[in-house]
């Protein structure tokens, strides 16, 4: 069954990182969206191989990789197809053809670099599109160099090239953010000298700003470079802590106060999570003005330590929620 | 014990507290003003609080993260002194699955402590499935990946169902603990 979103909703790095971390092999095709979100003619044709592209064309009628041969004048289509209609079906074209001694390995790696340049790296900069992974079990050897790579190599490339980054504003790590390395992280992708210093400093504790500051780049480039390397899955973006942890000592909350939300006392022995200081003052706020200390809400949580639950406490818990599962 | 219920703005974090609480839920829903505004009229500024009470003195808390990510030092408080949590996740809205990826990533560095993933709108056009959403938030493989589980945040028995789903995973994991110890 294909698989059909937008990429209004889910962007192309963020699509090509679920195909390569997902392993999926099949058609994509993006469809270009007009701005009343009506479908254009204007189509890509990806075809993938457990998380690699090994192909790219404007349309799905095998014609793209003859069209490419055809252009730079090193051989006609007719010999061509006949060549390839000759092989076993189960070669790439542009292997099918270096065998026969038709074309150099370079030149299949520049049919393949034209094929991801025209057909890939210019949708980074869509706004609007439809995107259909259809899971496929034949391969496209008519479109196949025989070269492939894996499909975030595609978008760091095609990011690396945008200069309109308008359609992925939204979607860049906000510069609070930090990064973290990932562990098991493996990459073919070789780094610009950029990327690896903002790499460098992937380590969860430096915000993107502070990053930026330290390497001397402008914000907007770094959280470009860290959008980049997130999407590659070299790096994760995480938040980093705007106050620092402190173990509470203060008393229970007091429970038996006013609740401050216009809510009804809870009469009870067990502790509730607002102080009435601190539900005054949020109550008297809006959510603007919460951006203050987490004191305010320190003493809200129950403040005894992070003891171990009892097997005996569990087992009544998994009971007691089973029968209002039940209910 | 405490559990903590996160996730982005409008996963049902608020909903699933209120469903399953046993006392007035205390929240601090204000009027959105931002971005979240589109999504829904209210938002949890700083957190909710539940509790369920059960035999004479056993009680377990609920508390449930702002969906807001500036108010992310609550985050902090919460999961610090939480057992265990669940992270929710509409199946419908893809552009939200890299910020619950973030979640998870953040909660993962300030304490390792189990978790399951919730999802909520399944049955809502455009929901994902649940094979490419866990892929989407970067659990690729299946060993590792923790318990994910389809739940209606409306409904308590639905809650509950999942509730049970992470004191189970909550109990495999100390007795994992214990024989790695």
């Amino acid at each position: 069954m294909a698989f059909v979103g937008y990429l209004s909703k889910f962007s192309l790095p963020e699509l090509f990182q679920f195909i390569q971390e997902g392993y999926k092999s099949g058609l994509l095709i993006i469809r270009t969206l007009n701005a009343d979100k009506t479908v254009t003619d204007k189509t890509s044709c990806i075809w993938l191989q457990q998380g690699r592209i090994v192909a790219a064309a404007e349309t799905n009628e095998n014609k793209g990789l003859l069209t490419l041969i055809t252009q730079r004048g090193w051989m006609s289509q007719d010999k061509a197809s006949k060549v390839f209609q000759m092989s076993p079906g189960n070669m790439a074209m542009g292997l099918c053809l270096k065998s026969q001694g038709l074309l150099q390995a370079e030149q299949l790696t520049l049919l393949f670099r034209a094929q991801i340049t025209s057909h890939v790296c210019p949708l980074f900069q869509l706004r609007e599109g439809q995107f259909e992974l259809t899971p496929q079990t034949s391969l496209p050897y008519a479109e196949m160099t025989g070269i492939s790579i894996p499909a975030t190599e595609a978008t760091i490339t095609g990011l690396r090239m945008l200069r309109d980054w308008s359609a992925l504003q939204n979607k860049l790590p906000d510069l609070t953010s930090g990064l973290t390395k990932k562990i098991f992280a493996k990459s073919e992708v070789r780094l610009e000298y950029s990327e690896s210093q903002v790499l460098e400093y992937a380590t969860g504790k430096m915000s993107l700003r502070d990053i930026a500051r330290t390497i001397e780049l402008s914000n907007e480039k770094v959280a470009q470079i860290a959008f980049r390397l997130i999407v590659t899955n070299l790096v994760e973006e995480c938040l980093i802590t705007t106050a620092p942890h402190k173990e509470e000592t203060s008393p229970f909350a007091d429970l038996n106060s006013t609740n401050a939300f216009g809510q009804k006392r809870i009469p009870q022995t067990q502790p509730t999570p607002l102080t009435t200081k601190a539900s005054s003052q949020l109550s008297n706020n809006n959510s603007h003005s919460l951006s203050g200390t987490s004191k305010l809400l320190e003493p809200a949580l129950d403040s005894s330590p992070k003891a171990a639950v009892s097997k005996s406490f569990l087992h009544n818990l998994v009971g007691f929620l089973q029968s209002k599962a039940a209910s | 014990m405490r559990l903590v219920v996160t996730g982005p703005v409008g996963s049902g974090k608020s909903t699933l507290i209120r469903s399953i609480s046993e006392i007035d839920v205390v929240d601090t829903d204000r009027t959105a003003t931002d971005s979240t505004a589109e999504l829904k009229n209210k938002t949890t500024v700083a957190f909710d609080f539940g509790r369920l009470t059960f035999g004479s003195d056993m009680v377990l808390h609920i508390y449930g993260t702002p969906g807001q990510e500036r108010f992310d030092f609550i985050w902090d408080m919460l999961i610090r002194k939480a057992h265990a949590y669940i992270l929710l996740v509409s199946a419908n809205r893809p552009n939200e699955f890299r910020y619950a990826r973030r979640v998870a990533t953040h909660m993962n560095q300030l304490a390792q402590i189990p978790m399951i993933v919730g999802l909520t709108h399944t049955d809502c056009p455009g929901a994902w499935s649940v094979e490419n959403i866990a892929i989407a938030l970067g659990y690729v493989d299946d060993a590792t990946r923790p318990p994910i589980v389809s739940l209606n945040p409306n409904h308590a028995s639905s809650v509950a169902q999942a509730l049970i789903t992470l004191v189970q995973h909550y109990m495999e994991c100390s007795v994992n603990d214990k024989v790695s110890a």
